[in-house]
């Protein structure tokens, strides 16, 4: 698999794609059927088939032209779509892209062609379509004689005038693909024109100049003809029974070629480009890593403008300065441009789990919809590969553990469907991210005999409802069988809370017993960059995310040592917890008169942080800190400012949660 | 300083984990092998020369608060945050503060299974020598200056004696170095 040809490589990108969204079509229909879906459905199916066979995939190609018959009958209303046919589609799909995933055709894919599942899925197809159940092992000789066996009592004689459009070829059409398929359909006989050839030194070879007229006699019907140049809706193309009698004559075919040999190449393209820009074709298709690279050099790029800055302050040359103003705000562009591209809608991963809920419904015996709601929410991908198993690990709860029995429902009064929601939004300089569900909600009780059990909680203590809700995150909490047998979330939520933790975000929940429960992620919007506030701790320079400051003011001494022993700050009405970032970290406090309190809410907490200087704002790349320093409390990362010396950026989550707990120690 | 420039000397990043751990567990038999050797506190130390990404002049390091005693600082470079190692506080050998060392050896090599680029803190570098492995002695039990662990073994290179440094062991963060948690 290491030596995988370019272009075999994104075959197997774009037909991963295509079998996504065949998911998202097929759990589509089973909400709506109308004639477009199908279309697509057959597309995705046509695609896959023509150009598997074409990259080495000819198990799956022979295995997609089953499913893609059975479509065909839907498309034709000889097959109504029900969820049968889903649940076969389904599982097809699933066969469709275990034949992908095997890299091509090999041992691998023939074990897999073979297996007895796939038979199954064959002979059910099969009787679907009709078609006489195949015998097992000999699946390759039967789609060959599918496709060739053809009864020759009703055979119709077509003639197919088919030009491709000038810019065809440009565009990856292979007429001599389309026209070999055309062959198998019966007996053809082709005939090349070349109505409108220019001269060779006006030869442009990445032109298609060529047309073929080919006299089919098959017992096909037309739209089988029809589906074969379901690509080439640009090309000219006339199918004309040569039995009936309104066929037309033969000199209305010359005048059209005469027509068009009158166009010259030159002329007649100009229509053609102006009718491609499909989405699909502006799209350009490159690994993630490429664009961390370019995030990273990005980087370097920001770093080096901020030096050209300085020299050209101490230059003080005006033609100077111009320029360097006009690169920076060139690098400014370039900066939020490459980022912008990183970003990608949640949908992306909303998607896969409509398929998680539907098996998981069966699976649990419960009826579960999935809602999802702003689904157009862009995160950054590497957050978003990194959401998906937290994401089904919490929906897995939701349905295991959170929605009860049909019995139950009804007699709770609720509806016998259970319901998840999935809902994404933005808030500032986060994504929140909520999968709530209308279940039994948290046993608080079940809850708190499980944490004393644990040494979590003292047998004495009164924990508010919403602390014990957060218990469920505790690490060791989750093994808890006898949990999840009384109605909380057993499994694995401090793994997710890690995980999320690791997104630098965070994860709260929320219950209302007999209602459902909430559970929400914050995360931050990108992982590559983010606001900071600049402050000056010492002889060092740290960052603090902007993301998490509520407001800046100035350090009144006075005020601060009023409640001294109290280690609270006066802050217009109300008391805040604050802390000397100078003896956190162990740094030499040096008095300077113009210290600040830099206030950050974090988890519902708010903590005032006192620095010796607040330098101003920058945006920055964040780095991850290496294995030394990554478990250093209160330290998040680490950025390369603008004259090249690394800063440590602050971890605000982690100082309030500490702050919390000191001020229930000294409360208690 | 025969064959190496100060500025950068990249190395061909070929590596593989297992061809360096096999070399690590091998004791003093076998193949020659490519050493770089460094001075420090006025002793001779050496690294495989294959760990090594390059070598740069002093930059300016910032320091890391709470951080282990011999990981304190992080130095950029080429865009890189890395991790500056003063690796005498790891062999225990006196750091009189005074004298920092001024060269930095940027090695990458795989630390408890990660790649890692890293950096060392030492006074000068010397020369890349080829050396068969049967060159080296463990080290002698006694009089050991240096803790055991870190240490794959010594020879003697143009009358002086190196030490030939266990990059397996001396850079995976002990159990101690890890700073004090939640210091609530």
């Amino acid at each position: 698999m290491s030596d995988i040809h370019p272009a075999v490589a994104s075959f197997i990108a774009e037909a991963r794609d295509i079998l996504e969204g065949l998911e998202d079509l097929l759990l589509d229909l089973e909400v709506t059927v109308n004639p477009e879906q199908i279309d697509a459905v057959f597309r995705a199916l046509h695609t896959i088939k023509g150009s598997g066979a074409m990259f080495g995939f000819s198990s799956l190609a022979r295995f997609t032209h089953h499913f893609e018959d059975a479509f065909d009958r839907v498309r034709e209303g000889r097959l109504v779509v029900d969820s049968g046919l889903i649940n076969l589609s389904l599982q097809a799909r699933d066969h469709m892209n275990a034949l992908l995933e095997t890299g091509g055709d090999g041992s691998e894919a023939t074990v897999l062609e073979n297996a007895s599942h796939a038979h199954s899925l064959l002979t059910e197809l099969a009787q679907l379509t009709g078609a006489a159940p195949k015998a097992p092992g000999d699946t390759a000789a039967s789609a060959a004689s599918a496709e060739n066996a053809l009864p020759e009592e009703t055979s119709v004689r077509w003639e197919i005038r088919f030009r491709p459009e000038p810019d065809a070829l440009r565009n990856g059409m292979r007429p001599d693909l389309l026209v070999a398929e055309l062959c198998t359909l019966g007996k053809a006989e082709v005939i090349l024109t070349a109505p409108c050839m220019p001269a060779l030194k006006d030869l442009d070879p990445t032109q298609s100049y060529l047309g073929w007229t080919i006299t089919l006699e098959t017992a096909r019907p037309r739209s089988e003809i029809e589906a074969i140049f379901i690509f080439a809706d640009d090309a000219d193309l006339g199918i004309t029974s040569l039995e009936e009698p309104s066929a037309p004559p033969d000199d209305a075919a010359d005048t059209q070629t005469s027509e068009l040999a009158a166009v010259t190449p030159g002329t007649s393209a100009v229509p053609a480009t102006s009718r491609t820009p499909e989405s699909a074709r502006e799209n350009v298709r490159v690994p993630a890593s490429k664009l961390d690279e370019i995030i990273d050099q990005l980087g370097e790029l920001v770093i080096v403008q901020s030096r050209l800055h300085q020299i050209a302050v101490t230059a003080r040359d005006p033609v100077l300065d111009s320029v360097v103003e006009d690169v920076e705000r060139l690098v400014a562009s370039l900066r939020d441009a490459t980022l912008s591209v990183r970003m990608v809608p949640i949908e992306v991963v909303f998607g896969k789990f409509r398929r998680v809920v539907r098996d998981l419904s069966v699976e649990l015996g419960k009826d579960v919809t999935l809602v999802t709601e702003g689904g157009e929410t862009e995160l950054d991908k590497n957050v978003i590969d990194r959401l998906s198993e937290p994401l089904v690990h919490m929906i897995r709860n939701a349905m295991d553990h959170g929605i009860e029995s049909e019995e139950t429902r009804r007699a709770r009064g609720k509806p016998a469907r259970g319901t998840v929601t999935l809902a994404a939004r933005q808030e500032g300089g986060e994504v929140l991210i909520s999968i709530s569900d209308d279940g039994g909600g948290l046993d608080t009780e079940a809850i708190r005999e499980k944490a004393i059990e644990r040494g979590l909680l003292l047998p004495d203590a009164q924990p508010s409802v919403a602390e014990l809700h957060q218990m469920i995150f505790a690490p060791g909490f989750s093994t808890a069988r006898a949990l999840s047998s009384v109605s909380g979330r057993g499994v694995g939520m401090d793994a997710v809370r890690t995980a999320i933790n690791a997104l630098r975000g965070g994860v709260e929940v929320s219950s209302q017993q007999g209602q459902g429960t909430c559970a929400t992620l914050r995360l931050p919007v990108t992982l590559a960059i983010i606001d900071g506030l600049l402050v000056r701790l010492g002889d060092g320079v740290f960052v603090i995310p902007l993301s998490a400051v509520e407001e800046c003011v100035d350090l009144d001494e006075a005020e601060c040592s009023r409640e001294s022993g109290r280690s609270m700050l006066r802050i217009r009405e109300h008391l805040v917890a604050f802390l000397e970032l100078n003896s956190a970290f162990g740094l030499p406090s040096k008095h300077c008169d113009n210290r600040r309190v830099v206030v950050v809410r974090a988890e519902g907490q708010r903590l005032g942080l006192v620095v010796d200087d607040i330098l101003g704002l920058n945006q920055t790349v964040i780095k991850a800190l290496s294995l030394y320093h990554r478990d250093i409390a209160g330290l998040a990362g680490a950025t390369i400012l603008g004259d090249g010396t690394v800063a440590l950026i602050i971890d605000v989550v982690t100082l309030c949660r500490q702050a919390g707990i000191a001020q229930h120690r000294t409360a208690a | 300083m025969t064959n190496l420039q100060p500025a950068s000397t990249k190395r061909n990043p070929a590596r593989t984990t297992e061809n360096r751990r096999d070399r690590a567990q091998m004791h003093p038999i076998g193949e020659p092998e490519m050493l770089l050797i460094f001075q420090l506190s006025g002793e001779f130390f050496a690294l495989p020369v294959n760990a090594v990404f390059e070598i740069l002049d002093a930059i300016p390091a910032t320091r890391v608060p709470n951080a282990p005693d011999h990981v304190r600082e992080l130095i950029n470079v080429r865009g890189s945050i890395v991790p500056l190692l003063d690796i005498r506080r790891r062999l225990q050998m006196p750091c009189s503060g005074k004298t920092r060392p001024v060269w930095i050896i940027v090695l990458e090599l795989s630390v408890a299974g990660q790649p890692t680029r890293l950096a060392i803190l030492v006074d000068s570098v010397e020369e890349v020598i080829e050396v068969d492995g049967a060159n080296f002695e463990p080290i002698p039990e006694l009089g050991a200056r240096w803790p055991e662990t870190f240490i794959r073994g010594v020879c003697t290179h143009r009358g002086s004696l190196v030490v030939l440094l266990d990059p397996e062991t001396l850079f995976v963060p002990a159990d101690d170095d890890l700073p004090v948690h939640s210091r609530a």
